[in-house]
């Protein structure tokens, strides 16, 4: 039977029918748990997020090491040849090859590699075979050098060579 | 709808009180009782005083309570008559508000100014509606003399509206439902359970009643026919079963089939709709 309308001059409020409050009591569930789905997907959202920050601070911080590192390998490379250029300048370098050399030898080309180690690479005219083997115990005999190594000799008259060798540095 | 206390109607001819009780399923009247009124002290009208000699109703009304209810007073429902109010299918459009609409389309047919008006609807179908309007001051003067019998009035229901609500959604085959009061009736086509016409009208008490009540029911159940035999005649409420021998075999002449009663509103029309 349909509900019946009220025609008082004072009408109290109307009663819902049942099958309304069914209905209200139906939406209200499924609001409540529409609400909690939110809420517990906000609440997972944030927390990734929270990672997520998490995870690009790390990265961050792994990439402000790895530039740290960066700039000390390089920079440490170069201050190590600068060390060792103000530790041992050419200037001394080549006034310990010039009083070792006898008289009747002499550098035509000095190159100087500044590194862990100094590497000397000098080309070296002797005058005679005799002159060049004075020069290479000369070389030999000098305690600033090490591993003084020749390289092929041509013989014409006067000795041409490339002798390689090691500047021994005082730790 | 209805509690388990008094249900109060008011009709010309008579006050009827009806005590509710409550079985599972089914409302039940534990007590019914009718105090006839003398002719003119109530006046069932549209826009004229309805209770002429107050004192007159009230003790009626107090005689009705007195033999169905232990105490005094109490809550009720009543039940105004057929007669005061502007009836009208309505179909509101989509998106109105449906009171509001049947506000604006009953104003114009009211005899009285339309802030005056209480208005409200039954709902038929998914898409109509009864609107109803009656005059404030008539149903304060109901209220009133319920108030003064010791009566606390909860809602106020129209007698032709809870006859309607009883018959609505009932299905089976087409009948016409001709449900009197005192001074109106109204004629409904049912088919299926849904209303197919409606007609609020005021009785014409002088001889041949019956005869036009019947020519106008073949002619409703003719415009909402659907061919698949004879339509019901279903004649209750006052004077039915005067109307009912009057008629008799001129029924089968006008293509009807009966006339039968509704056995919930022998008591009362109204009743119908509290049982149903």
């Amino acid at each position: 039977m349909s509900e019946q309308p009220d025609f008082s001059t004072t009408p109290r409020p109307r009663r819902p029918p049942a099958r309304e409050v069914i209905l209200l009591g139906v939406g209200l569930l499924a609001l409540s748990f529409a609400v909690r789905a939110a809420w517990t997907t906000r609440q997972e959202a944030g927390a990734a997020r929270d990672r997520l920050s998490q995870v690009q601070r790390e990265i961050g911080t792994l990439e402000a090491r790895v530039r740290a590192f960066g700039a000390r390998g390089a920079g440490g490379e170069l201050l190590s040849q600068a060390a060792a250029a103000g530790e041992v300048p050419p200037e001394r370098i080549v006034a310990t090859l010039a009083g070792a050399l006898p008289d009747d030898a002499r550098v035509e080309r000095l190159n100087i590699v500044y590194g862990e180690e100094i590497s000397l690479e000098m080309r070296v005219v002797a005058r005679d075979p005799a002159a060049w083997d004075r020069t290479l115990e000369r070389l030999e005999e000098t305690t600033s050098l090490a591993e003084v190594s020749p390289g092929p000799e041509r013989r014409e008259g006067e000795v041409r060579t490339t002798i390689r060798a090691q500047w021994r540095r005082r730790r | 709808m209805f509690g388990t206390g008094l249900v109060v109607a008011f009709d010309a001819a008579a006050v009827s009180v009806a005590a509710l009780s409550r079985k599972p399923g089914r409302r039940r009247v534990r007590g019914f009782r009718r105090v006839r009124l003398e002719p003119g002290a109530l006046v069932p009208s549209p826009a004229g005083s309805n209770i002429v000699r107050r004192d007159e109703v009230r003790e009626a009304l107090a005689a009705a309570i007195s033999e169905v209810s232990s105490g005094t007073g109490g809550r009720a429902t009543l039940v105004l008559p057929d007669g005061i109010a502007r009836l009208a299918v309505i179909e509101p459009p989509p998106g109105a508000e449906p009171r509001d609409y049947v506000r604006f389309r009953l104003a114009s047919s009211l005899p009285w100014p339309a802030s005056d008006a209480i208005v409200d609807l039954l709902e038929i179908d998914r898409r109509r509606v009864v609107g109803a309007a009656v005059r404030r001051v008539s149903v304060a003067q109901y209220e009133q003399v319920a108030g003064s019998a010791g009566l606390s009035v909860e809602r106020v229901h129209l007698a032709p509206l809870m006859a309607l609500g009883g018959l609505l959604g009932r299905g089976g085959r087409s009948s016409v439902h001709i449900v009197l009061g005192d001074v109106a009736g109204v004629l409904a086509v049912i088919r299926e359970g849904k209303l197919e016409v409606l007609r609020n009208r005021r009785r014409d008490p002088t001889e041949g009643e019956g005869p036009r009540l019947l020519a106008e029911a073949a002619r409703a159940a003719r415009q909402a026919g659907d061919g698949a035999g004879a339509v019901h005649l279903t004649l209750s409420g006052s004077g039915a079963v005067r109307l009912r021998e009057d008629l008799g075999p001129s029924v089968a002449a006008a293509g009807l089939e009966g006339p039968h009663e509704w056995p919930d509103a022998i008591e009362a029309a109204w009743l119908g709709g509290v049982l149903g």
